[in-house]
């Protein structure tokens, strides 16, 4: 009925106006009677070269799903990617996507009226945009070279100009932008927004400037023009500086003025880009502003994006990291050292052809600005590898660095020296073909054959034309040469999608295993790494794609390897549950991880709570956990764990822990203490792993932690940040697993083999007086370890102190503390770290009097007495059969115990302790056992071989009451009603409840989720190492809400777009009625005299 | 920065400089920065591969040196094509 609507409306609009615009047609016609030939000819040329290159895209059914080219398959759910702001698993990248909001929406609303699928759609919008890349250059030119009085519409023009645009959008430069149709898309705007702000200088009309903040808000679709239309503004319009300057002869006044009028131009164009811009420009700002998009990788995986931008292969636009795989063919033909050869040199000449521009043109401002631009973007582009001290220094040390470093992250931005090279050669081309044709009509004239310079400029234009085609030639073959093939998905997945849909509750789904790194049977050949997201229903959760997201950080460790495979538990689904998990699909596609694939499914069999949904599929396989109950839940009691986070592996043993009744926090992960959570049954749970210095730390505010990622300035270190998929794979490939918490925000990492030199960082700081100072590190001990060399020096490089630190640990991977005490009096030091071997990982560092550490252990002490305290021994070989000292001092009523699969003898202080099996569970247990708060030696032997005990645990925990056991402490269970509505971005909730109570939402952590209650904002906290917790106490109110607060500031920018847009459209029209009006009227008076 | 880039770079001002003080035409090093880059794809068959990298860097170096030559008005001959 709507769309109906729309389109009478349309359609009459249309109708009223056809009388004017057949005016303007034949007037057009009239006037410029080689219109056709000069503007229709070339588009047509440039549209069905587009076709060519997409034609798989926009013709075939299917779909592709290669690496990034991962997209929903129908409209609405792109569109959904989106909108609405949050989205759970995407979370705060969202906010990336954000900018095409006004291409998708437009694209695919016309989309969706037309009854085209969104790879369709997409595959059009290629089309279009690469016949926009042409059409573009080709007009570009035109205006550009306009100014030269001597300039025609010749043949020789024409051609070049086509040409032109031709280099420009058959390049290799698309070729590595396969999988990224929104870059192609930019690449397409590119050259009407350059001509739109020229064009502005040209005639300082207001209205170009709004089209070019219109085009820029356009070309954003693609995130990085954000940094990268400021570059070709402001190289302009300074270039545009220096030749007003240079022309006006030093009349000052004149100059001044110029000044201040280009100042406000950028400054108009600003404003009016922000203002298209404020749907994602306003919550990008309350979020965080630029730290949103992604953090600097460290130095390896610029040399990965960057491997390919040498000189060679950026003057050919072969710079991307991954273009070589597009080049492969197994065609015999291409094999063939001359074809080879003739590649080559095809590749390389539009970058020749333009070098040639300045000098046949030498006082044209265009081919000067485009010849400078061209030089100053590819030192840029190849600075990395000229030198990656100077590349470094770009990125990492230069003013607002911050602000661009991000869009520097490979070298995407080859298409403005591709823009400019283009337009250098639509100046070049015409005159070497009028050179070449004067150079053979001296030849023939000897000869008298007058048609021959015409036969040989034409086939000299057609060799230009077909070399060019040969340089990118995968574009030939309308799937980018196997990239972009589309392919039947099978149809399993669409029923499943659909079932899953009909469920009633809100759920999340778990996609086991991952696809990365596999041969999917279905797709050959080609990557897949969001499909299962792109295309749900429900909101899943699938470890595909490495983002920065805590459910993937669990998901990655302890469960999939750990848990789940070694078979540790039968009750895996109340993890699941509390992640809002309500089923596990497992897909059998994956040629080469059958037999993982088998693993896990007899895993998932062997599950209690698991049950195994009958129906007909062939690859997929539904488990319907039967422990799920809420996406959120509520209790009064909660863990808190302190040191490692591995805990959660020992604690999945334990078969009556649920983590709905007791939620687990990671202390390092929030910024709150103990004393935060008044009102709620803490108890703290730590290994025996446990100091007084990992307590005491507890009380500290990321403020007071000092990071040492901050401080690496030598490219030997290198900042990192714990949660980044790149370091994990990096210090992977070291053999080195850790999944600890980052303490600070960034930490160091270097590794050193011997013969290089040695790594060095150095931290200054502050004493403020003098005093005994404590100073900690905390270093990773791991297999792969070696030795720092620690020292402190005054401001004349005197060493006070120095020592080696061992960092090798060949039992297991964690975080440690080195702690030094040194006296040192008022003034400034350097802590000094050399790497002396091996790799080493710094976290943080932390420096306090010694009155302060005093202090803080007081604080740690006063843990033990204030929350019962629970203690877990993995058992490993360094503590079974030897004498350990407990490193906490305990005070109270203790008990130990363990599962009764393993016979262990426990002594403490060398007296035996007995054991004895408890009733109605698997346990065996000790005596209440009263610790008085002195040293503790503890002796655990067995008789049973390490590979039987290894996974199990032993347990210590305080008695809260005589009859407690391990089993009855985690048989806690509250009922607490909470009634709720749940809407996008906002969860409203109502209880009955007094008590203040612990509520978490099964939702990816994120700090924008806040908790309205009383008027109030609260912010949230990190539970169960994944998800959003906080603390209500609604004895103040029984209503509350949580919402995620930057949709607020969408909806508001998305107002202020809206009304910049339709202001800007609505001038337009006007202003162009007007015009086309009056150039018809005073037409049609000529005609009719 | 490697020993061959620096190397590299100085052929570069040093031919730039002497293309300003002898008041050379600045096509022939738009000739030069031509030749070098045609003779990279034979670097690159050939399998020098670095070397074939600091050719088309040196004929990159000298575009630049012609570019500056004639937006600075230097040496360019009065008579030059305006295409």
């Amino acid at each position: 009925m709507f769309k109906c609507y729309c389109l009478k409306i349309v359609l009459n609009v249309i109708w009223i106006n056809l009388p004017f615009l057949k005016g303007i047609i034949i007037m057009q016609l009239n006037e410029k009677r080689q219109s056709i030939i000069t503007w229709i000819l070339p588009l047509i040329v440039y549209l069905l070269f587009s076709i060519v290159i997409f034609w798989q895209l926009a013709f075939l059914d299917g779909f592709t799903i290669n690496a990034d080219y991962s997209f929903p398959q129908t409209p609405s759910g792109f569109i959904k990617l989106v909108f609405p702001f949050w989205n759970d698993i995407l979370g705060n990248s969202t906010i990336e996507r954000l900018p095409q909001l006004p291409l998708i929406l437009l694209a695919f609303s016309i989309g969706t009226l037309l009854n085209l699928t969104s790879q369709q759609i997409l595959g059009w919008l290629s089309v279009i945009f690469s016949t926009s890349a042409g059409i573009g250059i080709y007009s570009l030119i035109h205006f550009c070279r306009k100014g030269n009085p001597s300039y025609q519409l010749s043949n020789e023009n024409m051609w070049g100009a086509f040409f032109a645009g031709f280099v420009y959008m058959w390049s290799p430069f698309i070729v590595g932008q396969a999988i990224h149709p929104f870059i192609r898309f930019s690449h397409g705007i590119l050259p009407f927004m350059a001509l739109s702000f020229f064009k502005y200088y040209e005639t300082q009309q207001k209205r170009f400037i709004v089209l070019s903040a219109i085009l820029w808000a356009l070309i954003t679709c693609s995130v990085h023009w954000i940094i990268y239309g400021p570059m070709l503004f402001v190289a302009f319009t300074i270039h545009w500086l220096f030749y007003e300057i240079k022309n006006s002869e030093r009349q000052w006044k004149l100059i001044v003025e110029n000044i201040i009028f280009s100042l406000r131009s950028l400054f108009l164009l600003v404003i009016f880009y922000l203002g298209y811009s404020a749907f994602w420009f306003l919550p990008g700002l309350f979020m965080g502003g630029v730290s949103l998009y992604g953090d600097r990788p460290i130095i390896e995986v610029y040399d990965l994006l960057y491997r390919n931008a040498t000189p060679s292969r950026i003057t050919r636009f072969m710079g991307n990291w991954t273009i070589d795989g597009k080049y492969i063919t197994r065609n015999p033909i291409f094999n063939l050292n001359i074809v080879f050869l003739i590649f080559l040199w095809s590749s390389i000449l539009a970058f020749l052809l333009a070098m040639m521009a300045l000098y046949f043109n030498p006082k044209d401002r265009y081919a000067s600005f485009f010849s400078l631009f061209s030089i100053i973007i590819f030192f840029l582009l190849v600075c990395a590898y000229i030198s990656s001290d100077l590349f470094a220094i770009f990125l990492t040390d230069l003013p607002f660095h911050d602000y661009y470093a991000w869009a520097f992250r490979s070298p995407k931005f080859q298409v403005l020296l591709l823009l400019a090279v283009a337009v250098l050669d639509g100046y070049s081309v015409p005159v070497i073909i009028v050179k070449i044709t004067h150079l053979i009509d001296k030849l023939l004239i000897r000869f008298k054959k007058q048609k021959w310079p015409n036969l040989f400029r034409s086939s000299f234009f057609v060799l230009l034309i077909v070399l060019q085609l040969f340089a990118a030639w995968p574009l030939t073959t309308g799937d980018f040469n196997g990239s972009l093939t589309p392919v039947t998905i099978p149809e399993e997945f669409q029923i499943l999608q659909e079932w899953l849909e009909q469920q009633d509750d809100y759920f999340y789904v778990l996609w086991i295993p991952t696809y990365f790194d596999g041969t999917v049977d279905w797709n050959l050949n080609r990557s897949i790494k969001d499909f299962i997201f792109d295309n749900s229903l429900t909101p899943v959760i699938s470890n595909n794609k490495p983002r920065l997201n805590l459910v993937d950080f669990i998901w990655d460790t302890s469960f999939t390897s750990e848990a789940l495979l070694l078979n540790k538990s039968r009750n895996i689904g109340k993890y699941l549950a509390f992640l809002g998990i309500k089923y596990v699909i497992l897909h059998d596609d994956i040629s080469n991880k059958k037999k993982q694939i088998s693993n896990i499914r007899e895993v998932l069999l062997a599950q209690d709570d698991l049950q195994l949904v009958d129906n007909d599929f062939d690859i997929l396989s539904v488990f319907e956990n039967e422990n799920f109950r809420d996406i959120f839940g509520a209790s009064t009691s909660a863990l808190w764990a302190v040191n490692n986070f591995p805990i959660l592996e020992a604690l999945v043993t334990v078969d009556s822990y649920h983590p709905f009744n007791y939620p687990l926090i990671f202390a390092k992960q929030n910024d709150l203490i103990p004393t935060d959570f008044n009102g709620i049954n803490l108890r703290l749970l730590a290994d025996n792993s446990i100091t007084y210095e990992d307590l005491a730390f507890c009380n500290l505010t990321k403020k007071e932690i000092i990071s040492l990622g901050n401080y690496v300035d030598d490219s030997s270190w290198q900042s990192y940040d714990l949660m980044d998929p790149f370091f994990r794979n990096y210090i992977l490939q070291q053999a080195v697993s850790v999944w600890d918490i980052p303490f600070g925000s960034s930490g160091a990492v270097s590794l050193r083999k011997n013969g290089d030199i040695h790594p060095t960082i150095s931290l200054p700081f502050k004493c403020q007086e003098s005093n005994q100072w404590e100073f900690f590190l905390r270093k990773l001990d791991s297999t792969a370890g070696g030795i720092l060399n620690l020292s402190i020096k005054d401001v004349l490089d005197h060493t006070i102190v120095s020592f080696e630190v061992n960092t090798t640990n060949s039992d297991k991977n964690s975080f440690n503390w080195v702690h030094k005490s040194v006296y040192l009096s008022e003034g400034s030091y350097s802590l000094e770290v050399v790497n002396e071997f091996g790799l080493n990982v710094l976290d943080c560092f932390l420096l306090f009097t010694n009155d302060q550490y005093n202090d803080l252990l007081t604080k740690a002490d006063n843990f033990l007495t204030d929350y019962p305290v629970i203690i877990n021994f993995p058992i490993t070989d360094s503590i079974i059969n030897q004498s350990f000292p407990l490193e906490l001092n305990l005070e109270g009523i203790y008990r130990f115990t363990h599962k009764k699969e393993v016979d262990y003898q426990i002594f403490i202080n060398e007296d035996e302790l007995e054991l004895v099996n408890e009733s109605k569970t698997s346990w065996k247990s000790s005596k209440s056992l009263q610790l008085n708060g002195t040293a503790v030696n503890l002796t655990i032997t067995t008789n049973h071989t390490m590979n039987e005990t290894i996974g199990s645990n032993i347990w210590l925990y305080q008695l809260v009451n005589e009859s407690e056991t391990l089993t009855s402490v985690f048989n806690n269970s509250d009922n607490i009603d909470i009634r709720y509505t749940l809407k996008e971005a906002e969860i409203n909730m109502y209880t009955t409840e007094l008590a203040p109570f612990l509520l978490w939402v099964t939702k990816n952590y994120n700090e924008f989720w806040k908790l309205e209650l009383q008027g109030t904002y609260s912010d949230p906290f990190i539970v169960n190492g994944a998800i959003l917790g906080y603390i209500i106490d609604s004895s103040l109110e029984n209503d509350f809400k949580i919402l995620f607060l930057p949709t607020f500031f969408f909806e508001i920018g998305f107002l202020i777009s809206l009304t910049f847009g339709i202001v800007s459209i609505l001038g337009f029209v006007i202003l162009y009625h007007n015009l086309f009006s009056r150039r018809l009227m005073e037409f049609l008076v000529k005609r009719t005299k | 920065m490697s020993a061959l880039s620096l190397f590299i770079f100085s052929v570069g001002a040093f031919w730039f400089i002497v293309f300003w003080f002898f008041r050379l035409n600045p096509k022939w090093a738009l000739l030069a920065a031509c030749i070098f880059l045609i003779f990279d794809p034979i670097f690159l068959f050939l399998r020098i591969p670095v070397l074939n990298n600091e050719i088309n860097m040196l004929g990159v170096l000298f575009f630049t040196a012609g570019c500056i030559l004639i937006l600075l008005n230097r040496n360019v001959p009065t008579n030059s094509s305006q295409g």
